[in-house]
């Protein structure tokens, strides 16, 4: 394509949206060519975009400027580069590589409290088989290929291109003006060339300080159970990450509840009971109206089946269990409250019978689904803490009640991101158990944008942006 | 009279010793010796820890000076997420329950070495039982 035609299809891409606008660019290529139409075009920027587009990197060069968000989480490189229209967001990692099990005396031990049943789980075995379990949960160079993995998970999953989120410049003439989110991880194994020193640039190839040290347990790719965290920035500015290698795969226990049955019943026993006020308590909608859809199906195991008598006989248990689980979280209060709004809630009630099930008992039981069932990204999710943003799940903050624990808050509160998220214009962030990327789930969403656009604004000296519809 | 630090073979020993994370789990070992874990919200049976293994938890429990750690225990700097580990232990007459949030440092040395007593002591009556085949 000549260079003139290219500038007229860039411009045309760029203008804003309306076919107006698409109409009157046709109509001038038609009219005096592709060459004459791009000149025009030009001439409609206002001087002052074109101006501001002149200006090149924000802050100038390639380092961009570091950006510690309130809170005392986070901290990460922010450049805009206004002509690419990219807000371009780095983070430098060092990496420290920790085995989640080692072998003692014959016996697994847990690198981490958080992996105690894990290691419990293996010492169950016979003495023969405990070495291979505990070489799944050690490093065995697959060092780098676990960086490579998880530079790609968490920028898939903060890039504006995997999120569909973006800014757009509110000042008016400057609609066309968008920041697209990049996200750039550089990371250095540390277990290979010794600590980082403090707030220090040794990454090689990249510009900055060291904004995370992390430490990284080996744990295969099905476990989820280590408790992964960061921790505030340090007086030196770099905060702390600890995380199971396996945890940059999502993981669906926590929006997949489910209850066991006792064998040819439909009547809740007292463990059932129990687990069903604990998913009540942690997944009472915030408001009337609000919440998250639920799913709920229940299942037979196979005995009594393999006769069409039979088959049907095990299709209607499981439905009478999904009704009985149903009926339960509709009518029950856990500490005064409810699933709020719970029978619009409700989405799909079916019964599957023995279908896929086995004879034993996790066969017998319902399970309940909550937002489409949606896994956690464990990774992706505490890097939305190395940008600086609060926890929003829903927790008993004075007590054990409810199937989520950690340091999310009360359900409906706004936490530590809200009342800034609201003045950026991200909208609010509040404590719910659903398919939030800093709940329970992968999602992110324009609150989850606060801290870049904090950042953006700081490095282009404009408060004029806003979320693009 | 018998020094409070010290400990008798045969005292009354509870141990409830619960892991909040991604998941909550937790191991109970009574009196008798006997192990239960937490399993899905019910505690279900898993070991057996015989008199030797007793007597080394009452014995790391003393050491560790549990009885004089405060309830509550925060993580040495701000922390996201991290696990939640709460202690609840009898050993004679006295109780004492230790709230602990465990984040990205390392755990209190007190409160590692006892939960390496009791995850060896649960460790070896399993592979104890493993080895003789009565595992299921």
């Amino acid at each position: 394509m000549a260079s003139a035609e290219f500038m007229a299809a860039q411009v045309l891409s760029r203008m804003p949206g309306g076919a107006l606008q698409r109409d009157m660019v046709r109509s001038m290529q038609g009219a005096g060519g592709n060459r004459a139409a791009a000149a025009m075009i030009q001439r409609v920027i206002p001087a002052d975009l074109q101006a501001f587009r002149d200006k090149g990197n924000m802050p100038a060069g390639e380092a961009g400027t570091t950006v510690k968000p309130p809170g005392g989480y986070g901290a990460f490189q922010a450049r805009y580069d206004p002509v690419a229209m990219a807000l371009h967001i780095t983070l430098n990692v060092g990496v420290t590589f920790v085995n989640g099990m080692t072998m003692a005396g014959g016996l697994a031990v847990a690198g981490d409290t958080s992996l105690n049943a894990a290691a419990l789980k293996i010492n169950a075995l016979p003495a023969a088989d405990r070495q291979a379990e505990v070489d799944k949960w050690t490093w065995n160079g697959d060092e780098e290929t676990w960086m490579t993995g998880y530079k790609s998970n968490v920028t898939a999953a903060w890039n504006s291109a995997g999120t569909g989120l973006a800014f757009q410049s509110s000042k008016a003439g400057w609609e066309s003006q968008l920041a697209n989110v990049q996200i750039h991880v550089n990371t250095q194994n540390v277990t290979v060339v010794g600590p980082l020193p403090a707030g220090s640039a040794t990454i090689p190839s990249t510009a900055g300080p060291t904004h995370c040290n992390a430490t990284i347990y080996k744990t295969p790719a099905d476990n989820n159970d280590f408790g992964a965290a960061v921790g505030g920035r340090d007086a030196s500015g770099t905060t702390s990450l600890s995380l199971g290698s396996g945890q940059t795969v999502a993981h669906g226990h926590l929006l997949r509840q489910s209850v066991n049955f006792d064998r040819n019943s439909v009547t809740l026993n007292a463990a059932a009971t129990q687990k069903l006020q604990d998913i009540i308590f942690s997944f009472q909608s915030p408001a009337a109206g609000a919440g998250t859809t639920i799913d709920i199906t229940g299942h037979a195991d196979t005995s009594g089946g393999g006769t069409p008598a039979g088959d049907a006989r095990n299709v209607e248990i499981s439905e009478k269990r999904a009704q009985v689980v149903a009926d339960y979280l509709k009518a029950t209060r856990v500490s005064g409250n409810n699933l709020i709004n719970a029978t619009a809630r409700v989405k799909t009630q079916t019964g599957t019978g023995s279908a896929g099930e086995g004879a034993t008992g996790s066969s017998r039981r319902v399970d309940i689904v909550f937002a489409g069932g949606q896994g956690q990204n464990v990774a992706a999710h505490e890097f939305g803490h190395m940008l600086g943003l609060d926890d929003q799940y829903a927790v008993d903050t004075t007590g054990t009640q409810g199937v989520v624990a950690g340091t999310g808050g009360t359900v409906g509160t706004g936490n530590a991101d809200d009342a800034r998220s609201v003045t950026a214009g991200t909208g609010r962030s509040i404590y719910e158990n659903n398919d939030n990327m800093m709940s329970l789930g992968s999602t992110v969403r324009s609150p989850h944008y606060v801290t870049m656009m904090e950042a953006l604004r700081t490095v282009t000296g404009s408060t004029e942006w806003k979320m693009k519809a | 009279m018998e020094d409070e630090g010290m400990t008798s073979a045969g005292e009354k020993l509870e141990i409830e010793y619960r892991v909040e994370a991604r998941t909550r789990t937790g191991t109970r070992v009574h009196s008798t010796g006997k192990v239960e874990q937490l399993k899905d919200s019910t505690w279900e049976a898993l070991a057996e820890i015989d008199d030797a293994g007793m007597d080394r938890l009452r014995a790391a429990i003393t050491s560790s000076k549990f009885f004089d750690l405060p309830a509550t225990i925060e993580t040495p700097e701000p922390t996201r997420d991290g696990t939640k580990l709460t202690f609840v232990i009898t050993l004679g007459k006295r109780s004492h329950t230790v709230v602990a949030r465990q984040g990205t440092k390392p755990l209190l040395p007190a409160l590692k070495d006892l939960n390496d007593a009791i995850m060896r002591a649960v460790s070896e009556a399993l592979a104890r039982e493993a080895d003789a085949g009565t595992s299921d």
